[in-house]
């Protein structure tokens, strides 16, 4: 390893700078839309730099770079339908321009408007139970990047982790989302540099063309095409399409950028601008993966493999620096993660089910003990649990619980008059059935020590379960809202 | 060379542009809007505590 002094001062200076940050944002908190949504006053570079910082995880680079790793360039395929998803919404304003004139805070508190406080509390609570259990993985995947691109001696995986949730959880409770969104910029600046950097020295230690005769070699000839590859194919390749606009719309930390726009014009420019962000997002980790295969061979290892090549080919500064970007990588979606989560539990869950209402100052003091109580339990899940598949995968199915209800209940109730409450209950039940059965008998299994594939593993292949679980919840909303149609109260809501 | 090496060199070089062309547009603007939300924050702070 070569990971010196000079690199070290690098990640030190950011981490101070982070910190300097929380505190400075503290000062200018004083209420629940300050917290959760900066007072709705970001504007359009600012809210590029904060969505693009915080669906850029180290965790994303670590995923993406073990696909590039394992199937060479037919992951691409996963940045191209992202990006495609992301300016559709952007060209079209799908979604996402109804939803911030509403002037809410959450997706989740346009269910109760649109359905009921039963639906946001049962959509609160699955997306609670997506967001914590992917939260687990982020953490180790960034422990695991940590320790193998730097001098960590890999014994103190657990001691890394411990330290990496002790300082985003402080910093995300001093400063909410203004020091989120103020941290994502700088952030970002780390992390766009970083990233440009990093592919620039992979491309120049395997050569521009030859990486690509390289991977031929070695994924053989037919790897490239996606629509073939055994790993993605066409119910993948449909899978990922209707699971990307579901990230766009859905998954609470973009939307809460969605929500914190000035204006919803500004929301469609920012998906229009990221959708191109999200190529590079998607392939610069992939070839940065392809490259550690290339140097490591196919038999190494694909997660850590990555970290370990780069701290290989870069040189002493650069390392520093996309340390530090990395770093920032990890920071800025976990703090973002456990601010998204902590607000859905306080706004859609506590607040909801309490007859009295809570007041501000006490809405900001319990998003902060959430975060403190998510911090912690991201720990205890990301230290126990195994990954028995990529962890691309896994987190395909832990989101897929909430997106694959989510999606038919918002688009329907946003574009469809007979969408009704008993569709709303059944698209959720119908969408989390497959993929929870699934993630819950896994961990079961695991908790039993046994190693055998469980019954639901082996129901459908994985992309087979995660489109039929979307199919399953837009049939939820058609049955329930075509047998039972639209109840008066419910229209005048709508209308 | 087959049409999917071509199609995927193609798209990482327009990727890496558009990132690169976006990347840079957002640093340089985005230090200006980072201040100004400080700023409107704070200006709400003290209009709050101004009042009556």
């Amino acid at each position: 390893m070569r990971f010196s002094t000079f690199d070290w001062t690098l990640v030190a200076v950011y981490v101070l700078l982070a910190f300097a940050i929380g505190m400075l944002a503290r000062k200018r908190i004083t209420n629940i839309a300050d917290y959760l949504v900066a007072g709705r006053h970001i504007r359009y570079n600012l809210g590029v730099a904060s969505l693009v910082a915080t669906e850029l995880g180290l965790v994303t680079m670590m995923y993406f770079a073990e696909q590039g790793y394992r199937f060479g360039f037919a992951a691409f395929i996963i940045g191209v339908i992202w990006a495609a998803a992301y300016f559709m919404i952007g060209q079209t304003g799908f979604v996402v321009e109804r939803i911030r004139q509403l002037e809410i805070i959450t997706i989740t508190e346009y269910f109760q408007v649109r359905y009921s406080r039963g639906v946001r509390v049962l959509a609160a609570s699955l997306l609670t139970i997506a967001g914590v259990l992917s939260l687990g993985v982020f953490l180790k995947l960034g422990a695991v990047f940590i320790v193998n691109f730097t001098d960590i001696p890999e014994t103190s995986l657990h001691l890394t982790m411990t330290i990496l949730v002790v300082i985003v959880v402080i910093y995300t409770i001093l400063g909410g989302m203004v020091s989120v969104v103020l941290t994502d910029y700088v952030q970002f600046v780390f992390l766009a540099i970083g990233m440009l950097m990093a592919s620039v020295f992979v491309l120049h230690y395997h050569g521009i063309i030859s990486i690509f005769e390289k991977a031929r070699e070695l994924y053989g000839a037919g790897a490239m095409n996606p629509f073939t590859h055994p790993e993605y194919g066409w119910t993948f390749i449909a899978y990922w399409a209707v699971f990307a606009v579901s990230g766009c719309v859905l998954w609470q930390p973009v939307a809460q950028r969605i929500l914190a726009s000035e204006n919803p014009e500004l929301n469609r420019r920012i998906f229009k601008s990221t959708s191109v962000m999200f190529l590079g997002r998607a392939f610069f980790p992939i070839l940065w993966g392809i490259g550690a295969a290339l140097y490591f061979g196919a038999a190494g290892d694909p997660t850590a493999g990555m970290p370990k090549f780069l701290a290989e080919i870069l040189p002493i500064g650069i390392l520093g620096f996309l340390a530090a970007g990395m770093f920032a990588a990890l920071m800025s979606t976990d703090d973002s993660y456990l601010i998204a989560w902590s607000g859905i539990i306080v706004q859609d869950l506590i607040a909801p089910l309490r007859t009295k209402e809570i007041s501000g100052t006490g809405r900001v003091m319990l998003t902060r003990i959430c975060v403190f109580v998510i911090g912690f339990l991201m720990l205890i899940f990301g230290i126990w649990y195994e990954l028995k598949d990529s962890a691309f995968r896994y987190l395909l199915d832990v989101t897929t619980i909430y997106y694959a209800g989510g999606l038919p209940v918002l688009v329907a109730g946003l574009y469809w008059k007979r969408a009704s409450l008993p569709g709303a209950y059944l698209a959720f039940a119908f969408g989390a059935f497959l993929p929870l059965a699934f993630v819950a008998e896994d961990i079961i299994l695991q908790a039993r020590g046994i190693s055998e594939p469980g019954f639901f593993n082996e129901l459908f292949s994985a992309n087979m379960r995660g489109l039929m679980s979307f199919v399953l919840g837009f049939i939820g909303m058609g049955i329930g809202s075509i047998i039972t149609g639209n109840s008066p109260a419910l229209a005048g809501k709508q209308s | 060379m087959d049409l999917w090496e071509i199609v995927w060199m193609v798209a990482f070089g327009f990727g890496t542009l558009g990132f690169a062309f976006i990347a840079t547009n957002v640093i340089v603007k985005g230090f200006a809007e980072a201040r100004s939300l400080l700023h409107e924050l704070g200006g709400e702070e003290e209009k709050q505590e101004g009042q009556p």
